[in-house]
């Protein structure tokens, strides 16, 4: 499997967590939340647009319930693969984190 | 993509930027963010934002649209070359044809462009005038283009419309040839003038050393051009040091003396009519003639530059002048005891002289439009035999591309993607033809230098007129030439063009026809113009001059006339001890030159000017006719023995006593007096009309007299089997008598050929045109039958197999180009007619072009269009049919 960059990291976990509200302006919120910084939609948009060709996500255009325009709106949401990822990221993760102590703690 | 109502101005502009896809993706969030933006920050700082949005997607899709364009440019520049590549030879002849054509119009553009902006580089040159005169006496119009000098003083003085005034004087009396000398450097110069240090103030002559406002101040002192201080003093620094001038004042004997150097200034281009290599300053002049500012009526030429200030106005300047010009009147009057018709002064543009100023005393002789007419048009005519090469294989080419762009256009390219294909292969042939074209240019334009007697240079083409041209040439060609296939082929539908309906015709469409016809008409046309041309020299040439002109050498005594014309007897018995020379004369011109020089005559014993009549003179010695075999068609020529000739004889010819109102045998005995020497003279003798100006006019009225005070040049006859030795000997003894002047000779045969040489040059000119022309059409007409023979290959084999002989089938292909060629001789024909007829009325004696020459025209024409079908035709119809058939 391909590793995933930082940033498409960040957008599949948000992607993952807003289920079925998942949109671009919506995980560019989720992003804001997780770490304090407004990304522009530009680089939000570019792996959001690479995980879904790589197919970790899936899209859908739809009516946008939340705001009155009459334009559509594409909505995404995890796949199988995915969700692969997420989990195999996760145990990448957690191994490489087990020896780990922070440096204010070690001082103590 | 559907566009809603609600869509906001910016969300338009941004989703032009951005690919279909993306649209979907993210237009409908930007709207919502817009919405979110707009109520939190207000809504300034949202439409901010989307075009910040749009600012930073613009790169993007720059690099995307570019990078396509450039894939699509690849394929079609491909395509390009492999068409040209499939079709070298098709290709070889549309881009020489075609560059030859562009070369020749580009020395033209340049020759034209030289012709048409003669002093135009002057700063304000709208203002800057030459004041000329216009002088009607009972005896003629003696209008000039000089103006007296002390006009410049007075218009500076009195007139406040002028901004700055200055006068240009030649060199009094050897204005043609002032010897200068600087150590072993000596030369004649033409180039020389007195001028007004204010002339720098009218005139653009940009220094290089020295100052305009002090250079000149001083009497002796010289202003060189940049060429003439390299001539002179090689690197070493011109300034300060001296140059020794000889200049006659007409004060008697010539003045040499040494003049210092105290500018230098960049050479004259090509297109003034005043070239000067030396400016002499005009306090040198005043020394030698004290008498300058006053004398109103005084005849050397003087010419004298006015720059009106701003705001001046040309109609209220000229109202101006007239006093002085009343006052020049009544001082003439006075003078020489004639009632005067006319005497006025009159402003002519500075740009307007060298094509419109054509008076006596001009500096230069004038640009002639006519030429500019004939060489335009010559040029025009082969440009358009190479754009119709071009034309035609372009549009024949192309015909068999059908295939081509019916699968283009199945796979969606557009009509317009196909325009730009074929307008674009055009371009891009056009382009490499004007390519080609700079190369012929290098070597076609010092031809055309050393014919036409210019001096364009090749930097020239630098001009923004001459650059414009030659763009709207380069559009003009380019567009033309792509523009038919381009818009017939991209009309095609697919469907047919692959069921393959569209087959190109079998012997070209109408078009093509046409054009083949008029690419044949021009060259009949330029045929026919050069062979009369020509004929007309070969006629007038032949033609008895009535003298001979045979084993003649002129010296021109330049320098130290005084010397020569109170010696030359003794001159002539030393020239005549030299071996190889068998005759020797002396005379005031010789033939092939043109002068102005003329007595007024009068009937009788005394001298009034009311009732005289003018013959231009000739003054000669006793020898003169018999040297130049100048036969009498009454009375006896110049005898020594006879008594005094040389104070009681005139001879005139028979035009002259025609003037006179005589016949040449009741002229003899007639007592006239001239007003040049008021010497009463007897005709004693009437020579048979002798063509001093060659041919093209009819013998001019002349006077023969034994004057010594004109006398300038000398004949000698020489025996040419022992030319170099006599040559040796004659420059001995030119130096004993003339030390100080180089030996400069001509050959009387070779100077006097000059007198046709505009037409020889148009001649030459036509000569290589239609020759080019020619060449250019043959090439044409022969890729043409290539291509169709070609496409004919297996009907011309079914056709043998089936019994048919290789006449009957080069009859058949031939057949169509034949009766072409026919009716481009037709068609041409009349028009070359009227052409040379027009021409040829210049001509006092001249040919009648004749049958002949229009039947060699067409015949030429038509043989060299029958090579160019027959060489194809006969090939094709001598192929074994089977190589041809065996494919199927």
């Amino acid at each position: 499997m391909k590793e995933l960059t930082r940033k498409e990291e960040q957008v599949l976990l948000a992607v993952h967590r807003l289920q079925d509200e998942a949109y671009l302006i919506t995980i560019r919120e989720q992003i804001y939340q997780y770490t304090g910084t407004h990304y522009s939609v530009g680089t939000i948009y570019a792996p959001l647009n690479r995980l879904n060709i790589n197919g970790y996500i899936e899209s859908c255009t739809n009516r946008n319930p939340g705001f009155s325009s009459k334009k559509p709106i594409r909505f995404y949401r995890l796949t199988k693969k995915g969700h692969v990822a997420l989990v195999e990221l996760q145990r990448a993760y957690s191994r490489l984190w087990t020896e780990f102590v922070t440096p204010a703690e070690e001082k103590i | 993509m559907k566009q809603e109502k609600n869509t906001k101005p910016p969300f338009k502009f941004l989703s032009r930027l951005l690919t279909i896809d993306e649209i979907d993706d993210v237009d409908g969030c930007f709207e919502e963010m817009y919405a979110q933006m707009a109520a939190e920050k207000g809504s300034g700082y949202a439409k901010r934002w989307v075009f910040w949005q749009a600012l930073k997607s613009l790169p993007g899709f720059l690099s995307h649209l570019i990078y396509w364009k450039l894939l699509m440019l690849k394929n079609a520049l491909g395509i390009t070359l492999r068409n040209m590549m499939k079709n070298k030879g098709f290709f070889l002849i549309k881009v020489f044809g075609l560059a030859t054509g562009v070369a020749c119009s580009m020395v033209v553009i340049l020759y034209v462009a030289n012709e048409l902006t003669y002093d135009t580089y002057h700063p304000g040159h709208e203002r800057i005038y030459r004041i000329a005169n216009r002088r009607v006496t009972p005896m003629g119009d003696f209008s000039t283009a000089s103006a007296p000098a002390p006009l410049a003083a007075a218009i500076r003085g009195q007139l406040s419309q002028a901004e700055n005034i200055a006068r240009v004087i030649p060199p009094l009396e050897n204005s043609r040839h002032v010897l200068v000398t600087r150590g072993e450097n000596r030369f004649f110069e033409k180039r020389v003038w007195f001028v007004d240090p204010e002339i720098f103030k009218i005139l653009r002559i940009p220094f290089l050393e020295g100052s305009a406002r002090t250079s000149l101040a001083r009497p002796k002192t010289v202003v060189i051009s940049e060429s003439t201080a390299r001539k002179y003093f090689g690197s070493a620094p011109p300034l300060g040091r001296n140059l020794s001038i000889e200049i006659d004042y007409d004060i008697g004997a010539a003045v040499t003396e040494d003049f210092e150097v105290t500018g230098v200034v960049c050479d004259a281009p090509a297109n003034t009519h005043l070239k000067y290599d030396m400016l002499i300053s005009m306090a040198t002049l005043l020394i030698y003639v004290p008498a300058l500012d006053q004398n109103w009526i005084e005849f050397h030429p003087k010419y004298t530059y006015v720059k009106l200030v701003r705001e001046a106005d040309f109609a209220a300047f000229t109202k101006q002048l007239q006093p002085f010009s009343a006052q020049v009147l009544s001082a003439f009057e006075k003078r020489v005891q004639v009632k005067m018709r006319l005497y006025e002064f009159f402003l002519q543009p500075l740009a307007s002289l060298h094509m419109n100023s054509n008076l006596p005393d001009e500096i230069e002789p004038p640009g002639n439009m006519y030429y500019v007419y004939i060489y335009s048009f010559a040029a025009l005519l082969i440009l358009l035999i190479g754009a119709i090469n071009f034309v035609n294989l372009s549009a024949t080419l192309s015909s068999i591309r059908s295939r081509e762009v019916g699968i283009r256009k199945t796979l969606g390219g557009s009509r317009w993607d196909l325009v730009f294909q074929f307008l674009g292969e055009s371009l891009i042939i056009t382009f490499l033809a004007f390519t080609v074209a700079f190369a012929f240019l290098s070597m076609l334009l010092s031809y055309f230098n050393r014919m036409a007697g210019t001096a364009i240079v090749f930097q020239a083409l630098g001009q923004p007129l001459v650059l414009g041209s030659l763009l709207a040439l380069f559009l003009v060609v380019g567009f033309s030439a792509g523009l038919y296939p381009a818009l017939v082929l991209s009309r095609f539908k697919p469907v047919n063009v692959l069921k393959n309906q569209t087959l190109p015709g079998k012997q070209g469409n109408g078009l093509q026809r046409l054009l083949v016809l008029s690419q044949f008409s021009i060259c009949i046309f330029l045929v026919v113009c050069t062979l009369v041309v020509f004929r007309q020299l070969t006629f007038i040439k032949g033609k008895a001059l009535g003298f001979s002109n045979e084993q003649k050498l002129i010296l021109q005594v330049k320098s130290n006339q005084d010397y020569f014309r109170h010696n030359y007897e003794a001159i002539k018995i030393d020239f005549l001890k030299t071996p190889g020379i068998t005759g020797a004369t002396v005379s005031s011109s010789v033939p092939g030159e043109a002068f102005e020089g003329g007595y007024n005559l009068q009937k009788g014993a005394s001298f009034s000017p009311l009732n005289s009549k003018r013959l231009k003179v000739l003054t000669v010695d006793h020898d003169f006719l018999r040297n130049y075999g100048i036969a009498m068609a009454a009375g006896r020529p110049f005898q020594k023995t006879s008594g005094n000739d040389a104070e009681a004889a005139f001879i005139v010819n028979e035009a002259g006593a025609r003037e006179l109102g005589l016949t040449p045998e009741s002229a003899l005995g007639t007592q006239w007096t001239a007003h040049y020497h008021r010497k009463t003279k007897s005709i004693v003798g009437v020579t048979a009309d002798f063509h001093f100006l060659g041919m093209k006019d009819e013998a001019e009225p002349l006077i023969l007299d034994i004057e010594k005070s004109l006398l300038r040049v000398i004949t000698l006859s020489l025996d040419k089997t022992q030319l170099s030795r006599a040559l040796a000997a004659v420059k001995k003894t030119w130096g004993t008598h003339f030390p100080e002047a180089p030996f400069e000779y001509t050959f009387l045969d070779e100077a006097f050929g000059r007198v046709y040489q505009y037409e020889e040059q148009m001649g030459k000119l036509l000569g290589l045109i239609s020759g080019l022309g020619i060449a250019i059409a043959f090439l044409g007409l022969y890729g043409l039958v290539a291509f169709f023979t070609q496409m004919r290959k297996k009907e011309i084999a079914v056709r043998r197999v089936l019994g048919a002989s290789t006449t009957a089938i080069a009859l058949l292909m031939t057949r169509q180009f034949i009766s072409l060629v026919f009716l481009a001789g037709v068609s041409a024909v009349p028009l070359a007619w009227l052409a040379t007829e027009r021409w040829l009325q210049d001509f006092a004696y001249r040919i009648e072009p004749g049958y002949l020459v229009f039947a060699f025209a067409f015949l030429s024409a038509f043989l060299i269009a029958m090579a160019a079908v027959l060489l194809q035709t006969l090939r094709a119809a001598a192929d074994n049919p089977v190589d041809a058939l065996r494919c199927e």
